[in-house]
């Protein structure tokens, strides 16, 4: 039986946002209601003033001066476009912005093994959200013999260009935006700031007034929320805001989280935000700095088309590329696997497989089992913070060969109703299943699903099939590969997950 | 405080006042409507008749709770002439028929929020004494002492509604929710 507390989680929780269409009707009627109840009480107090006015020449004057200072205060009082700025105020300041700036450090957990406590890590992100630029620098951890050390990535776009920078190998690489990435990045970009600042902006009511603070002569709001980060999760977030209540400006963000609301860790402190600022000069340029190897150039630029990471064990390996989520919620993952050479040797990219394992596809029905690779990712796990947790069934789709390589295309189908994530990029812990069974990945193995631009009836051709394309020998997919069908074919692995 | 300060400019006339509240609680007040009506039409129709009456309302508010549990109890009185008037349809058309329930399924309006959906179905299930409460307490945020008040009743009773009607939405909702 579901605990009553959940129950009222979920009333709480469910919200229908209202149409532009009566959103408009009812603010425009209200609005006028509210002007012409405005006029019935001028009308009704008119001739009372004026009556005092004409009973006596010491009051005449008295009066007339009183209504000049009240004239004067009403129509400050009327005419004033002065607002007060809370949170739910600036949070809607900062989705019209043109441009933002975000300067600040995240925090990663302690690291006991070297004595070290959490590790702070410096980020920094320009966006022009008009203009479709951006500049991101970001950090991802390293282990190496032992030694978790920090990597500082940048990735600039340019309207045309992506070109990533790796500090750490001092090089660079383009990519070429095709015309749906563009604008699409920057929109994500800024999806993931104002979540990283503001927490879910469901729960904005959650936010309370707990004092004010002078930073650098400006005086400031705070604003605290403690927002519980899914009912099926013992983990909170506490955000702080610091808000200048005139300008609106943000002064700064502190966010912690806890397991049980007495131990918060930190996990992100923004100290930087500016909005609808202008950029230094050459701030989006993706030239090279000086020193750097670039990998290629803008003319051989790398097609970025699904991502893929590469897992390599004593025995086998994997490489699974990024997921695509269909417009129900279940995903598309293309995931290739193989034995260790028969020299004993490993070779990188592409050139993994010396085997053909066209044995292992061959008597594949979609919607049935999948490959029995030697790593095969069975199911995929979220454990999102925000959207708590679900597991994905992997069946077969179809699949796919080119240079004697061969590719598994899975649908991985929820086993409970999820919720639909509102960011543009989600992890899912792949749960791997080993031929021979015994061997284990010594980590978590994530797999990255690129759910803000989701496959639907209108994207499906030229999506999932351009990608598909890309890892075919013969440009020709599979006839009875449509959108129709594959829908059905999710309906179908549903229905036999819930017999 | 937030809406401390709004109510003060509101009924001081200000307009921008008024338009922050109404986007402030607007998708509440839809949403609470619709739990208790189950049907976007209407539901759109009582939060808008609720928010035209309010913004006439500068000169006579007084808040003794929430500005949140104020609107969505006017939510909540006007649901419930709706359905009685509903109701008193119904049984003008048809004297023959028993009336099962008192909220009609959605008809032409369709409530694309699946979740709502459900909430709507189980919602319909309750007595209307039950879902008030529900929503009031829940969506409106106010105490069961301050709903017993607003509808002077006791607090005993107040709470034996709201703990049958989630009784009842859990047995209703038990599987719902999850799959």
């Amino acid at each position: 039986m579901r605990p009553a507390e959940n129950i009222e989680k979920f009333i709480k929780r469910v919200r229908f946002k209202a149409s532009t269409q009566m959103h408009e009707r009812t603010l425009k009627d209200a609005l006028e209601a509210q002007e012409q109840s405005r006029k019935t009480k001028s009308a009704e107090i008119g001739p009372s003033i004026w009556r005092i006015i004409v009973k006596s020449r010491i009051t005449k004057l008295a009066a007339a001066a009183a209504i000049i200072v009240i004239a004067v205060l009403a129509i400050n009082q009327f005419t004033s476009t002065t607002v007060v700025y809370g949170v739910t105020e600036v949070l809607e300041l900062c989705k019209k912005a043109g441009t933002i700036h975000i300067q600040g450090r995240s925090f990663y957990p302690e690291f006991p093994e070297q004595n070290k406590a959490q590790q702070a890590v410096g980020f920094e992100v320009w966006l022009d959200i008009k203009n479709g630029l951006s500049r991101v620098k970001s950090a991802g951890r390293v282990t190496k013999d032992g030694q978790t050390t920090f990597n500082y990535y940048e990735n600039v776009i340019d309207g045309h260009y992506r070109m990533r920078v790796d500090h750490f190998n001092k090089s660079i690489t383009y990519y070429k935006l095709d015309e749906a990435d563009k604008q699409k990045l920057i929109a994500l970009d800024f999806d993931v700031q104002l979540k990283q600042m503001f927490g879910d902006p469901d729960q904005i009511e959650a936010y309370a007034l707990i004092g004010s603070e002078e930073i650098d002569g400006l005086v400031y709001n705070i604003w605290q929320a403690e927002i519980q980060v899914d009912p099926d999760f013992e983990t909170w977030l506490r955000i702080k805001i610091w808000l200048s209540p005139v300008t609106g400006e943000i002064g700064r963000v502190i966010t912690r989280q806890s397991r049980d609301k007495v131990d918060w860790f930190r996990t992100y402190e923004i100290d930087k935000i500016e909005r609808n600022m202008s950029f230094p000069d050459g701030l989006f340029e993706t030239e090279p700095p000086v020193g750097y190897l670039a990998h290629n150039t803008k003319e051989t630029p790398k097609e970025k088309r699904l991502s893929k990471s590469s897992w390599y064990g004593k025995e086998a390996a994997i490489a699974v590329y990024q997921g695509l989520a269909l417009e129900d919620g279940s995903i598309i993952v293309v995931f290739s696997s193989t034995n260790r050479k028969s020299d004993g040797a490993w070779t990188t990219g592409d050139e993994l497989a010396d085997i053909s394992q066209i044995e292992v596809f061959e008597n594949l029905s979609p919607g049935g089992s999948l490959p029995e690779l030697p790593i095969v990712v069975s199911a995929l796990e979220r454990k999102s913070l925000w959207r708590g947790k679900a597991v994905y069934v992997g069946r077969h789709l179809t699949y796919t060969q080119k240079d004697d390589r061969l590719y598994e295309w899975a649908i991985y189908v929820p086993t409970q109703k999820v919720q639909r994530s509102r960011t543009g990029y989600e992890s899912f812990e792949a749960i791997l299943r080993f031929n021979p069974p015994g061997l284990e990945a010594s980590w978590n193995y994530k797999v990255g699903v690129f759910s803000g631009r989701r496959v639907d009836a209108k994207n499906f051709n030229t999506l999932l099939l351009k990608y598909m394309t890309d890892l075919c020998d013969d440009v020709l997919v599979p006839e009875d590969l449509t959108y129709e069908n594959v829908l059905q074919l999710v309906q179908k692995i549903r229905n036999s997950l819930g017999e | 405080m937030e809406d401390k300060l709004l109510i003060w400019k509101f009924k001081h006339g200000s307009s921008d006042a008024l338009c922050r509240i109404y986007e402030k609680y607007e998708d509440n007040m839809l949403t609470s409507a619709i739990s208790l009506l189950n049907d976007l039409s209407a539901a759109e129709d009582v939060v808008h008749d609720v928010f035209v009456s309010f913004s006439q309302s500068a000169d006579k508010l007084r808040l003794d709770g929430s500005l949140k549990g104020y609107l969505i109890t006017s939510v909540v009185n006007l649901a419930r002439d709706k359905i009685r008037a509903r109701r008193r349809h119904s049984l003008a058309l048809d004297k023959v028929n028993p009336v099962k329930s008192d909220v009609e399924p959605p008809s032409d309006s369709i409530i694309e929020n699946e979740e709502l959906q459900r909430l709507g179905y189980a919602m319909a299930q309750l007595p209307c004494e039950q879902r008030e409460v529900i929503v009031l307490h829940l969506r409106g945020g106010m105490t069961f002492k301050a709903i017993a008040k607003s509808q002077g009743v006791s607090i005993n009773t107040i709470q034996s509604r709201y703990r049958y009607g989630l009784d009842k939405l859990r047995s209703l909702l038990d599987s719902e929710v999850e799959k």
